[in-house]
């Protein structure tokens, strides 16, 4: 309707163009959109903008310079070019697209009509409202650069030119949402990624059809890897540009969406989300000592409240040398229950803990950890026990570098829990197989989750193990099919 | 001829990577039974279906015993790799790998356990060492199936 509407439009008959931006774009209804008109040698020439997202400033100087046309220009036949030559900058077009015009409109630049002109001529004016690059609080680092990525798409590819000056790197850039027409950005080096995965991404974006992408890269994300109910994050996110650029580097692809900050990060794998930019930040083998006690302590959030959980159920499972394990006193209250409200008490910290402004946040952790923890160990409701291990899995899960990740372990944990307790040692040793075949069979975009682990790559999985120097790793990840091996 | 000689060097560079897939799939797989084993999840250890079947002396059954075993067991893995790979390469997906798994594990309990003392035979295991011996089989089976067949399709796709 809008587009064969905007389709019949003549742009020379400014009277039209009014008519049709009074009906459908809603100049004078809306109060940020509006226009303006001035006489260039008695010829009417309306400016349409959107007040909020442009700079008046530039504007003003390009009215300026527009209405001494009539100082200047004796009488002249040819107003349209004059217009375009005097239209001082550098990022201009014309075009006799109404629909697009309208989208340029509304996306904060300017777009002129003349009278008898059959173009418009769209002015880059824009200036989005934003912070100025911040470290990301996710990805923190000792040492090493501070600035990440913010909520505008330009200012994201510039931080990501600035590392990247290779002129095979490609910013491809699409529009996506019948009503939000985000931007969104397809980032690549042109010699290295893999042209058929950059054929997947663009054919899986060029299908979504939906309204809006409020949420911006997760609903992106939800599209083109297809998660449904698989609760491990199948992209990574990267908030960095130096972590960025490097996976550029290796031959990722990476996804860009305006209005956020975190960059999508393609083809993935599980072992992708246990890398964090400070192993990079330190000598390789203080890297490397740094990765083994991550593993370790991704771990011990998955598996050591299930298998204590185990041990003291079926006390004869433990070997002598540990026969102290497991509650010396049965509470009052089942161990079972006992763990699952422990784990949800945390559950409830971590999710208040997101919402809770700063100045609370201090009494919040008190009240959790003196009138929680303490009393309920003193009256009863939780042996200590079983708050050592509840507490040592909820660190290992905060030492998960990927936050998605480390939410998807503890569904897994608890499911592990629930069916240690319903069917004991089979439970546990038949949920954590299944946990790892699952994982095994993910794929995403066609790329094995679990790689280098199952299916198993030597040369990879040292990668993964030990954080090699810089110099001494100079092959590129072959998962990734980069077309060019060697670094 | 640089074509072919780069063919050849390839499907050598494939068979390494069998033997890789074997020896570090028994490797990881036997040490995860040891750990099994050390908590009494099953009553079949490494040692025991590797050195128990013709030693009998005390060490063997303590962690000396068992670090043995790993090691023979990922040579012996080696093996199983390669016969993977000969009959079972162009087979897709981790389902052949599972049921491997389970070959293997069916014809250690059903088949050795006859001759040899230390292997129980299936009738006798308890149900905590069968789910977990089978667990580990399963996981193997699909470690050394998917690893070979997903290299071998690599391996495909950069002749044609």
């Amino acid at each position: 309707m809008f587009k064969q509407k905007a389709a019949k439009i003549n742009f020379g008959n400014l009277r039209q163009v009014e008519h049709f931006m009074q009906e459908h774009v809603g100049v004078g209804v809306s109060f940020d959109v509006g226009f303006r008109e001035i006489i260039l040698l008695k010829q009417r020439v309306h400016i349409y903008y959107l007040n909020g997202l442009c700079d008046s400033a530039i504007i003003v100087e390009l009215l300026k310079v527009l209405i001494a046309i009539n100082d200047h220009e004796p009488e002249a036949v040819a107003l349209p070019i004059i217009v375009k030559n005097r239209l001082v900058h550098q990022q201009f077009e014309e075009t006799k697209d109404m629909e697009s015009a309208v989208t340029q409109l509304l996306s904060g630049l300017i777009v002129i009509f003349i009278e008898d002109y059959n173009q418009a001529m769209v002015v880059d004016v824009r200036t989005y409202p934003g912070r100025s690059p911040e470290e990301p609080d996710t990805e923190r680092v000792v040492r090493g650069s501070r600035d990440g990525y913010t909520e505008n798409i330009i200012e994201n590819t510039a931080l990501t030119r600035r590392r990247v000056r290779d002129p095979r790197l490609r910013n491809e850039i699409l529009q996506i949402g019948d009503r939000s027409k985000t931007d969104v950005c397809i980032s690549y080096i042109k010699d290295i990624a893999d042209e058929q995965l950059i054929k997947v991404i663009r054919r899986e974006l060029e299908t979504i059809k939906t309204d809006g992408l409020s949420m911006a890269d997760k609903t992106i994300e939800e599209y083109i890897v297809h998660q449904g109910f698989n609760p491990f994050p199948l992209v990574r996110y990267t908030e960095r540009p130096d972590v960025a650029s490097n996976h550029l580097f290796e031959g990722h692809v990476l996804i860009m969406v305006d209005t956020s900050p975190s960059m999508i990060i393609t083809p993935t794998t599980f072992f992708h989300h246990l890398q964090h930019a400070e192993e990079y930040r330190q000598s390789p083998a203080v890297g490397t000592f740094i990765r083994w006690i991550r593993f370790l302590g991704i771990l011990i959030s998955i598996f050591l409240l299930p298998l204590w959980y185990l041990l003291s159920l079926e006390s004869q499972l433990l070997p002598e040398a540990l026969s102290f394990i497991g509650p010396s006193e049965e509470g009052t209250i089942p161990l079972f229950l006992q763990i699952v409200f422990a784990d949800i008490g945390i559950e409830f910290l971590r999710m208040a803990a997101i919402h809770t402004p700063t100045p609370l946040s201090t009494a919040m952790g008190l009240i959790a950890a003196i009138l929680i923890g303490d009393i309920a160990i003193e009256v009863g409701l939780f042996s200590s026990e079983v708050i050592l291990y509840v507490a040592l899995s909820a660190i290992g899960s905060y030492v998960t570098p990927s936050y998605e990740l480390s939410i998807a372990n503890k569904l897994v944990r608890v499911a592990i829990v629930i069916l240690t307790a319903a069917f004991g040692l089979s439970g546990f040793v038949i949920s954590s197989t299944g946990y790892i075949l699952m994982l095994a069979k993910t794929k995403s975009l066609n790329t094995p989750y679990m790689w280098p682990f199952i299916p198993f790559n030597l040369k990879a999985f040292q990668q993964v193990f030990v954080r090699y120097s810089v110099p001494s790793s100079e092959s590129r990840p072959s998962i990734i099919h980069p077309k060019r091996n060697l670094k | 001829m640089i074509k072919q000689e780069k063919k050849k060097e390839s499907i050598q560079s494939l068979r390494w990577r069998v033997a890789e897939a074997g020896f570090f799939g028994g490797l990881l797989w036997s040490s995860v039974g040891v750990f099994a084993s050390y908590f009494n999840f099953t009553k079949v250890s490494p040692s025991s279906l590797t050195l128990q079947l013709f030693f009998r002396a005390n060490w063997i059954m303590h962690w000396q015993g068992e670090l043995l075993a790993i090691l023979i067991l990922s040579i012996i893995s080696i093996v199983l790799a390669y016969l993977y790979y000969f009959f079972l390469k162009n087979l897709t997906g981790m389902m052949p790998g599972l049921l491997y798994g389970i070959g293997i594990w069916l014809a250690i309990f059903l088949g050795l356990s006859n001759w040899f003392e230390s292997v129980p035979s299936l009738v006798t295991l308890s149900k905590d060492t069968i789910v977990t011996t089978i667990c580990i089989f399963i996981l193997y089976g699909v470690f050394i199936g998917y690893t070979i067949s997903y290299d071998f399709m690599d391996y495909n796709s950069e002749q044609q």
